[in-house]
């Protein structure tokens, strides 16, 4: 993202989707600025980030919905910033399905068809075909208040994918759905990719297991801007700042000082514990934080990193247990299989990790 | 529950003996009363429908066909102006759309007295002569129902589901696609009962009418205060028994 | 991206403009050569008339649609929904049908009066109450009350009843509940239905008419008069443009009450 915006111009020209110096402004405040940021052809970039964070208005401003104050928007190497949201050919899925409550399933599906005046015969085979896809075949006849919550929204993807879009816009699509059928659902779009591997979708969520189960690479916004983008492996075990960190998984933060190190290991401070992490050191004496992820900390280690500590309290949740631990006086969370053996709360208890699942982030951010 | 069993039943027997002496006893009556042959004592005597033989005929007949088709003429022209200004004051900012309602809904604000008092002053002389036509009539009575028209039509506006419109665009839609196969659609429950609305209080109309009628158009309204005014009190209650039944019918029609 | 605003508004906005605002504009003109009329008894009357019958019958529908929305709402009974439906109804029948309707209750050859005579001679007493202010306001209570009634049920729908329960479970009797709980969340409704009902009466003219009591004579009525049976088009212009700045002033407070108490509604 940091990438000089001429560069990202010769690449938008063949991107699936594309911002190039977009900000939206209302009045004066700025709701959006994304310098740089393109989803390659057939890729699934998903947006993320809390609500306000700009995610929407990013994808409306594709969409055709907001106008951008400045900047270019492409679409399938297509520059589309002047044209109508009509014109610009993108399919749309959104939370409240917006389906079209006077017509029927294969109506709705067929619209976009209609509008383009495809001839009857045509359009009714490109509407069943994409009914089939979804699994709502035998649903052509109902009428959308008939529907439930997860079937409303298999129409609404079905009638988005009628126009062949080589965009994909989904706005929160599964957020109208219950936990259970939201499973079910980011599975279904899953295999529904698989089937039409050309088109590049843009999915924005606030729920962070549906981007990192679906998408290729996570965008992460934060107040319009983007403050983290990778593949979600990579911002997840490395997040480049603390709000990521925080934002995607849960993430116990520590407080520590450089002290040296060389090549590719660093040597850390943290209340007077020597920590060694897999990581080139900054300059010495800077404070820093050391991200460490829950099921990163085991009870009990034998490795070099040693974090002595109380443990304060014990939570089982079934499949394992998660433990509060008071370590250089901050409460770390870690987690344990449900069968380890603890010790009473109260008692004394260390935690160690591995030096390749630390990362080092800047004091603040 | 609010009321116990005996506060229920106070509340109960009150409600119905107020609703009695407002409502159900003097609208009973006056059904009676279009049926009723003679009316001297205390109750009606004997029964006919002779009362409303004449409806499809002499004065009664065309008093009812001018208040429907006066009522048809301006409800529909107060409709379609009613939808084009709900759907403009829709782009509006919140502070336009404030403006925009305020003066629409004052349409029906100002007394109906006053707009026939107007419409005389203001087409009795040039450029536009109107005095003695039907035409200043139905404008009249357009002029009274168009806030019900504009309500209606802002009312389902606001009440549209969320993005279809723009769900309609996006998939290819243009203006006018969008308008006919999609916003009007959804709006029609909503312009069916403001259509009703309108053409019931269309019909109802006294004071703009009684000041701008030509010769040969008198609606129901003038004709039953005609009757009335002469003592015919049982043919005025027949024929107010038609009108309030077809209100009725018009409203349930078409507000399903 | 949407600029048609402007253009969608001019269609209705000019066709206003053209057909009331230039004629309202010319009873202004007009107006200013009747103003002497403006202290005559007549008009003085009139207005006096016209603003106690307002209030009254405002007062009085006020009333009835408190007492019928609360029973419909927290006592209904097996005929209460068709009952209100009936007297929402009302809404759109003509005003004059009421007054017909009240004539043959309460006129001097209504039921009223026919049992009286037939019980005492016709010497007895009489009912003769319709034909005077009282029988106006009678029948405008009637023909406004679901004007006030309306909003009020919608208010009182909108009252958790959890919220009720509560307070009855707290030991709250119906008289403490109606009074802390409920009649608070209906007084933005209350008087928002009480300005509309204002508003209406003081244009009413067809109960006015048709009841024809010599001494009760309203606003609307005289101008009618003065246009139609005396063909004095300054003088009416000029108690017209009395009545509409009477009537435009209340209909802005009771749009700026509206927007106040209940921002969210289209009205």
């Amino acid at each position: 993202m940091d990438d000089p915006q001429a560069a990202g111009a010769a690449t938008l020209a063949a991107c699936g989707a594309g911002l190039s110096g977009v900000t939206v402004a209302y009045g004066s405040t700025v709701t959006l600025d994304i310098p740089h940021l393109a989803a390659a052809r057939g890729e699934i970039l998903a947006l993320i980030g809390p609500s306000g964070s700009g995610k929407t208005t990013a994808l409306r401003a594709v969409a055709g919905f907001v106008r951008p104050s400045s900047g270019r928007i492409f679409a399938a190497g297509r520059d589309i910033t002047d044209l109508p949201p009509r014109a610009r050919g993108i399919g749309m899925v959104v939370q409240s399905y917006a389906l079209f409550p006077h017509l029927s399933v294969a109506e709705n599906v067929g619209f976009g068809l209609a509008v383009r005046r495809m001839p009857g015969p045509e359009r009714a085979r490109r509407v069943a075909e994409c009914l089939a896809m979804v699994g709502m075949a035998d649903y052509a006849a109902r009428m959308p208040r008939a529907l439930s919550g997860g079937q409303a929204q298999r129409v609404a993807i079905a009638r988005a994918l009628a126009i062949r879009p080589p965009l994909l816009l989904l706005d929160e699509p599964l957020s109208a759905l219950d936990a259970q059928i939201r499973a079910q659902m980011v599975d279904e779009i899953a295999r529904l990719h698989a089937a039409l591997p050309e088109t590049t979708i843009l999915y924005v969520t606030h729920d962070q297991t549906e981007a990192m189960t679906l998408a290729h690479r996570i965008a992460i916004l934060r107040a319009g801007r983007i403050v983290g983008l990778g593949a979600p492996r990579a911002l997840y075990r490395h997040p480049p700042n603390r709000f990521v960190a925080e934002f995607l998984g849960r993430a116990n933060l520590l407080a520590v000082t450089v002290r040296g190190g060389a090549g590719g290991r660093a040597i850390l401070d943290c209340a007077g514990t020597r920590l060694d992490v897999a990581t080139p050191p900054p300059a010495e004496d800077t404070p820093m934080l050391l991200c460490l992820r829950p099921h990163h900390l085991t009870p009990d280690p034998t490795g070099a990193n040693r974090l002595a500590g109380i443990l304060r309290e014990v939570r089982w949740l079934g499949a394992q247990q998660v433990l509060r631990v008071e370590c250089c006086g901050t409460l770390l969370t870690a987690s344990a299989p449900a069968a380890a053996a603890l010790p009473p709360e109260g008692s004394r208890l260390a935690l160690g990790f591995a030096p390749e699942d630390a990362t080092l982030l800047a004091g603040d951010a | 529950m609010l009321f116990t069993k005996l506060e229920r039943r106070a509340a109960i027997g009150v409600f119905l003996l107020l609703f009695a002496l407002t409502y159900g006893v003097p609208y009973a009556l006056i059904l009676a009363a279009s049926l009723a042959r003679s009316w001297n004592g205390v109750l009606p005597s004997g029964i006919t429908l002779g009362h409303f033989a004449g409806i499809l005929g002499g004065a009664d007949g065309a008093a009812l066909f001018a208040s429907v088709a006066t009522a048809a003429m301006a409800s529909l022209a107060a409709l379609v102006l009613g939808v084009t200004a709900a759907l403009g004051a829709r782009d509006l900012s919140r502070r336009g759309r404030a403006w925009a309602d305020l003066i629409f809904f004052a349409t029906s604000a100002v007394p109906t007295v006053s707009i026939g008092l107007a419409l005389l002053v203001a087409f009795s002389q040039p450029p536009v002569l109107l005095n003695g036509t039907i035409a200043i009539v139905v404008l009249a009575h357009a002029l009274i129902v168009f806030a019900y028209a504009y309500g209606g039509a802002r009312a389902g506006l606001a009440q549209l589901p969320d993005g279809v419109e723009a769900m309609a665009e996006s998939l290819g839609a243009g203006r006018a696609t969008r308008l006919f196969r999609v916003t009007l659609p959804l709006l029609m429950g909503h312009l069916r009962a403001a259509l009703a609305l309108a053409i019931a209080m269309s019909m109802g109309e006294l004071a703009a009418t009684a000041m701008l009628y030509p010769p040969g158009w008198a609606t129901l309204p003038l004709r039953i205060f005609a009757l009335s005014d002469r003592g015919d009190v049982l043919n005025a209650a027949a024929l107010t028994s038609v009108l309030a039944a077809m209100t009725f019918a018009l409203l349930a029609a078409l507000r399903k | 991206m949407r600029k048609p605003a402007t253009a969608l508004l001019a269609v209705p906005g000019l066709a206003l403009a053209g057909t009331l605002g230039y004629p309202l504009l010319l009873v202004l003109g007009t107006a200013r050569h009747g103003m002497a009329v403006l202290g005559s008894a007549a008009f003085l009357a009139a207005l006096e008339h016209t603003v106690g019958i307002a209030l009254a019958a405002t007062a009085g529908s006020m009333a009835l649609a408190l007492v019928f929305a609360l029973v419909l709402a927290f006592a209904p009974f097996r005929a209460s929904r068709t009952l209100g439906r009936f007297a929402d109804t009302m809404i759109a029948l003509p005003s004059f049908l009421t007054v017909l309707a009240l004539t043959f209750a309460y006129g001097s050859a209504g039921v009223v009066n026919g049992a009286l005579a037939a019980w005492f001679g016709h010497g007895g007493p009489r009912l003769d109450f319709l034909y005077s202010a009282w029988g106006v306001i009678l029948a405008e209570i009637t023909i406004y009350m679901p004007f006030v009634m309306r909003p009020l049920l919608a208010a009182f729908e909108a009252i958790d009843r959890a919220q009720i329960e509560i307070a009855t479970g707290l030991g709250g009797g119906a008289w403490v509940i109606l009074r802390r709980v409920v009649l608070p969340a209906a007084v933005p409704a209350l008087l928002a239905g009480g300005s509309l009902c204002l508003l209406l009466t003081l244009n009413e003219f067809g109960v006015v008419l048709f009841i024809g009591a010599k001494g009760v004579i309203t606003l609307p009525l005289l101008v009618y008069d003065k246009a139609i049976q005396e063909f004095d088009y300054p003088a009416a212009c000029a108690m017209a443009a009395v009545n509409i700045a009477l009537a435009l002033a209340l209909f802005a407070a009771y749009r700026a009450l509206l927007t106040r108490l209940m921002p969210d509604a289209v009205h």
